[in-house]
């Protein structure tokens, strides 16, 4: 029998685990032909996921379908603002979440490539291959528009968007998603053969600041923009017909439809039933009043059900309460990060003072990952981990890395000859040297490394929340989505609170752990002798 | 080979190259038990390079260095630094330790009793006259003296055999200098431990080797003249010695300075 070293025995628990996770969605679709009744109790187990795009309309129409489900008996999980198109298809295809509302041009162009015609029953049929459902529209076409300041417009005599070609001056700004997309910028502007120089991609709902403040003329809209009434704006006709239908629907699981057939009953009552002056009044009260998009959207649902109101306290997460959830999700985010870094980086920066070579080498390449911008890696880290805390933990994991490694080696190699020397010359072993004389001489350098990996992981760990990690990254996101300055605050001010409380924390633990005359300004001491 | 003969440091043939600059020419020492060899010379002439080779800190490029008769290696080197007590120019003292702990961490990480610890502390502390209550003290509390004072205690915590010190007065102030010198020998008096010395200065060396002691002057890698200081100073066999001997005015014997002379005079090769 072939006998296993550890870690040789550690190596294939991982793998296999790591293979188990691989196999989730195939395992998925397997149960879904029913055929198996423990796939059927697997199924009863878990909760509806609804996942939703990241910005205020998605949102409130993913609450509607959460709640909706949720009145039909169904356990539900919410993925509120998980990201753009393609990371929530990606989800859904991967199996990491049930259900998210899209719009059918959306589908047609993004999802099939302009390939079939954008009617849902077509629709439906070519996305049956990816094992997804697509529902009735819920009501309303939110199509694309381009919009300008109403003055702006009249001045230049701008009526439709052919009319925009004698104004080669203007100045475009779209959001990243209409600029990027075949049926946004790109195929409007073959369509037209609009040859602007002058574009640049911003936030969506930057854009309308933007337009506001006079920093730019022209921008994309949707048809149920609640702004268009608010900032004045007129809607550039689409002369030619260029953008296609932008009917609201739901995708979902195939498998998600056999496994919870009420929640689908209870949805279909839903389609029809939100017209386009609903949506826009849903999102004005979401936008421009601030109201939360869980409201918003359990008010409709009310409504709907004949009731007068849902008591607005069970639906909002109480102030203190919503700041303790995510103060723990933040906490969890960054310390088990930062305690995988330690666990890592302390070897390596050992490894790096010791082998001066090999140490080049291990310093240089944790200064690469360092060098990724936080979002592209967040977001290279969905396709190998999913959603959620796992790729911002493996994220912040990689960043923890550099500062911790180079502080360790830093500590070590300052440390002066002649005290490695009397230490080797007692007779201690290179293990006992390193333990009683080498990590404690250079125990003030390592954690003051630890220390600014902390800190800076409190503050990096908020873009997790683009990635469906929560904390308090939530409220930052959610508030630049709904212009909605105070509950940026809710996420920026915590975060910074507690990233002083870490500092404080660190220093707390310096002044226990490391012997006085090593305290920062005393370190000549080690040097010295020579 | 009987292990009761052989001495307790023998170096044979060893030699050592530093990126083609020869440290040691092919050299041979021995120091048996309770014997005091001062190595004197100039800079660069491989006296501490000596010291190392005999601690292991480095090896010989060609020949052995013996310890109790067994052939310094890898694998022996640890056991043989337990019997041997190092002391550096400015102590090479722990500085995330206090007094007391840098004495004490070797026996403390071989496990000894606590109260066994505390009586040789306080035994060595004696011995030093290294004051008790100032075992609390890092060593950026203690004055250049009194660190070369707990350097001491901490190579004899153990109890070694062998004393290997490197220019242990070399930046203490004169007057500090003249009391630690006397000090020290009354140490190696005390404890007749084997004692090998490195110094540059003449006089220090004439007062340490002053009974019994041999003076060893080492030049380019190589012992010029090993012998008593009187022979150094009375029968040089090279001319370098001479000079040597010349540049340092060596008042009468059992001097332990000159007060005149600068501590750093030393003569240029």
């Amino acid at each position: 029998m072939m006998k296993l070293s550890g870690w040789q025995s550690v190596f294939i628990v991982v793998a296999a685990v790591m293979a188990g996770e691989l196999a989730e969605p195939a395992k998925a679709r397997a149960a879904d032909s029913g055929s198996s009744p423990i796939a059927a109790q697997l199924a009863t187990g878990r909760a509806f996921r609804i996942a939703s795009k990241a910005f205020t309309e998605s949102v409130i129409l993913g609450e509607v379908v959460a709640l909706t489900v949720s009145a039909a008996g169904v356990a539900v999980e919410r993925r509120a603002a998980l990201g753009g198109t393609r990371l929530c298809w990606d989800a859904l295809v991967a199996g990491r979440v049930d259900a998210y509302p899209d719009y059918t041009g959306t589908v047609l162009q993004e999802l099939l490539h302009g390939q079939g015609d954008a009617d849902v029953a077509s629709l439906r049929a070519a996305l049956q291959p990816y094992g997804v459902g697509l529902g009735g529209s819920f009501g309303f076409d939110n199509t694309y528009a381009l919009g300008m300041r109403r003055a702006r417009a009249a001045a230049a005599g701008i009526r439709t968007i052919s009319d925009l070609r004698l104004h080669p001056e203007l100045r475009f700004g779209f959001s990243d998603e209409f600029r990027s997309r075949r049926d946004g910028w790109p195929g409007l502007a073959a369509r037209y053969g609009l040859s602007a120089v002058n574009v640049r991609g911003l936030d969506h709902d930057l854009a309308y600041r933007g337009l506001a403040e006079d920093h730019i003329d022209v921008t994309d809209l949707y048809a149920t923009d609640a702004e268009i009434r608010r900032h004045d704006l007129s809607v550039v006709t689409d002369d030619l017909g260029f953008f296609p239908k932008y009917e609201a629907i739901l995708l979902y699981r195939l498998d998600a439809e056999q496994r919870w057939p009420a929640a689908f009953a209870a949805l279909r009552t839903l389609e029809g039933t939100i017209d386009i002056a609903t949506m826009r009044t849903m999102n004005g009260r979401a936008k421009l009043d601030h109201v939360p998009e869980r409201q918003v959207a359990a008010d409709f649902v009310a409504q709907r059900g004949g009731r007068s109101s849902v008591d607005p306290a069970a639906l909002r997460e109480s102030w203190t309460g919503g700041l303790f959830g995510r103060t723990r999700e933040h906490l969890m985010l960054v310390s088990l990060s930062l305690l995988a870094a330690i666990l890592v980086a302390l070897p390596l920066g050992i490894l790096a003072a010791r082998r001066p070579a090999l140490g080049q080498l291990v310093l240089a390449a944790v200064g690469v990952l360092q060098t990724i911008p936080s979002l592209a890696l967040l977001v290279f880290m969905i396709p190998l981990l999913g959603i959620g805390a796992p790729p911002a933990m493996t994220a912040l994991f990689l960043y923890s890395l550099l500062p911790i490694v180079r502080n360790t080696h830093a500590g070590l190699v300052s440390i002066a000859p002649a005290v490695r020397d009397s230490a080797a010359a007692l007779g201690l072993s290179p293990w006992a040297i390193l333990w009683r004389v080498e990590l404690p001489l250079a125990l003030g350098t390592i954690l003051a490394g630890i220390k600014s990996a902390a800190v800076i992981n409190v503050g990096t760990a908020t873009l997790g929340a683009l990635v469906g990690a929560g904390g308090f990254g939530q409220p930052i996101f959610a508030g630049i989505r709904m212009d909605d300055f105070p509950l940026i605050l809710q996420g920026a001010i915590p975060a910074s609170l507690l990233a002083l409380a870490v500092q404080g924390a660190f220093d707390l633990v310096e002044r226990v752990l490391v012997p006085s005359p090593l305290r920062s300004g005393r370190r000549h001491g080690a040097a010295r002798a020579d | 080979m009987t292990t009761s003969v052989a001495p307790l440091l023998q170096f044979v043939g060893v030699s050592k190259t530093f990126e083609a600059v020869v440290a040691i020419a092919p050299l041979d020492l021995s120091v048996a038990s309770g014997d005091t060899l001062v190595l004197i010379g100039p800079s660069g002439s491989g006296k501490t390079t000596v010291l190392r080779m005999a601690l292991g800190l480095l090896w010989p490029d060609a020949g052995q260095v013996r310890f109790r008769g067994e052939v310094l290696s890898p694998d022996s080197v640890q056991r043989a630094r337990r019997s041997m007590g190092y002391v550096v120019q400015e102590g090479g003292l722990f500085p995330h330790l206090t007094a007391g702990q840098n004495v004490s961490l070797m026996a403390r990480h071989l496990r000894w009793p606590r109260t066994h610890i505390e009586q040789r502390q306080a035994e060595l502390a004696a011995l030093t006259r290294f004051p008790v209550d100032a075992l609390g003290r890092y060593p950026f509390q203690l004055s250049g003296g009194q660190r070369q004072r707990v350097s001491l205690m901490r190579a004899l915590m153990l109890d070694p055999d062998l004393l290997l010190f490197d220019e242990p007065l070399g930046s203490i102030d004169p007057l500090v200098r003249a009391e630690l010198q006397q000090d020290l020998v009354r140490v190696f008096q005390q404890t007749a431990k084997a004692v090998v010395l490195v110094t540059h200065d003449l006089s220090e060396a004439a007062f340490f080797a002053r009974d019994d002691g041999q003076v060893a002057l080492m030049r380019q890698g190589r012992v010029l003249q090993q012998g008593r200081v009187e022979d150094l100073v009375r029968s040089p066999t090279d001319p370098f010695i001479t000079k040597f001997v010349a540049a340092q005015p060596l008042l009468a014997f059992g001097h332990a300075y000159d007060p005149d002379r600068n501590s750093k005079g030393e003569p240029q090769s």
